[in-house]
């Protein structure tokens, strides 16, 4: 629209519109709204008025957190080639404040890549620890010279499953693994083997949903 | 029951220490074992800790399960007697009534001096020889 050159029944639209760009709308009369930014879009203000305002939606890189609600897929490709997820920094995290994360496929590495795993601090106590992780570095109750484990207990929802590896904390504290002891997270292994120096290692399978601990191998690196 | 102190299950046979051997609860628990767990039915690898220059002494459950004869296993025998003093002393700092830190300290000298057998700083062999003589006081 432009001015001089709309014509209306009163012929003041001329009168009301003298910039370009602008448009005519009605509050109470006539009024013309001035063109808005470059980018910005024509959108109903808070005073149920026509108004230019910045596109709302994602404008890339979004520079705030994106927040999806429960239960809303973000979707990647529609059946047809490969998808990808870039990352080009330092680490690149993936945060689980509750729960965990579940492949709903198989899982590779590329070529050249390596699965580490982390490894986590326990206590005896009473014969048992729980498992947090991949690897337990096992220490004996009350920082005792000699302690007894008979139990890991990998069976939580995010444990079941593991393979776990145990070792002493330190070497002046000896972690007794008693083999088959009855009842609860017990070690299925041939022979009981103490973990009597930090070089010594053993090596279980929590297998999924089963309560007992299957022995894989023991090393006895220190005599 | 709990493991004795000084009696370590390796996985082709289990170590232990004269003094420790002598106690009618340890062999009580070593019976214990075998009778709940076959694969626990292992020689019994035996240093005198009163002269580690002696030969070990093998021993293995008897058939009726509630003693004990002598073995030979040369082999079993000349792999605990290579680590003999490393077993005596790191025994004897376990059973200490040291702190915590000291237990540490000196097991891990011990295990570099007698298990590795590298070579300490003079300090930490002098401190090391010290804290051990102390405790056989």
């Amino acid at each position: 629209m432009i001015a001089g050159a709309f014509s209306s029944t009163s012929g003041k639209a001329d009168t009301t519109m003298t910039t370009n760009g602008q448009i005519l709308y009605y509050n109470s009369g006539r009024q013309a709204l001035n063109i808005g930014d470059e980018g910005k879009v024509l959108t109903v203000s808070d005073a149920d008025l026509p108004a230019w305002e910045t596109a709302g939606g994602l404008s890339s890189p979004l520079t705030s957190d994106l927040v999806y609600n429960d239960s809303v897929k973000a979707a990647f490709g529609t059946g047809g080639s490969d998808s990808y997820i870039n990352h080009d920094g330092s680490n690149m995290y993936i945060e689980t404040s509750t729960g965990r994360l579940i492949h709903n496929t198989n899982a590779s590495f590329a070529t050249g890549k390596c699965l580490t795993l982390n490894r986590d601090a326990a206590t005896i106590s009473s014969g048992s620890i729980t498992g947090t992780a991949n690897v337990m570095t096992v220490d004996t109750e009350g920082a005792a010279s000699t302690d007894d484990l008979n139990y890991a207990d990998y069976t939580g929802a995010a444990l079941t499953g593991a393979f776990f590896g145990l070792v002493a904390t330190n070497s002046a504290r000896t972690v007794v693994l008693k083999a088959n002891v009855a009842g609860g997270s017990s070690f299925l292994m041939p022979a009981d083997f103490s973990l009597d120096n930090g070089s010594d290692f053993a090596y279980f399978s929590a297998v999924h949903s089963f309560t007992h601990n299957y022995g894989i191998a023991y090393s006895d690196n220190a005599g | 029951m709990k493991c004795p102190l000084g009696l370590v299950y390796r996985k082709n046979c289990i170590r232990t220490l004269r003094s420790v051997w002598n106690k009618k609860s340890t062999k009580d628990y070593v019976i214990e074992r075998c009778k709940a767990v076959a694969g626990n039915c292992l020689p019994v690898l035996v240093i005198d800790d009163n002269d580690i220059t002696q030969e070990a002494k093998c021993y293995f459950i008897n058939h009726t399960f509630d003693g004990f004869e002598e073995y030979d296993d040369k082999i079993l025998c000349r792999r605990v007697e290579a680590i003999a003093k490393y077993s005596v002393t790191k025994y004897n700092i376990q059973k200490s009534n040291k702190s915590k830190e000291d237990k540490e300290k000196y097991v891990l000298l011990n295990e570099r001096l007698n298990y590795k057998h590298e070579t300490l700083e003079p300090k930490d062999e002098k401190d090391f020889n010290k804290f051990v003589k102390g405790l056989q006081n």
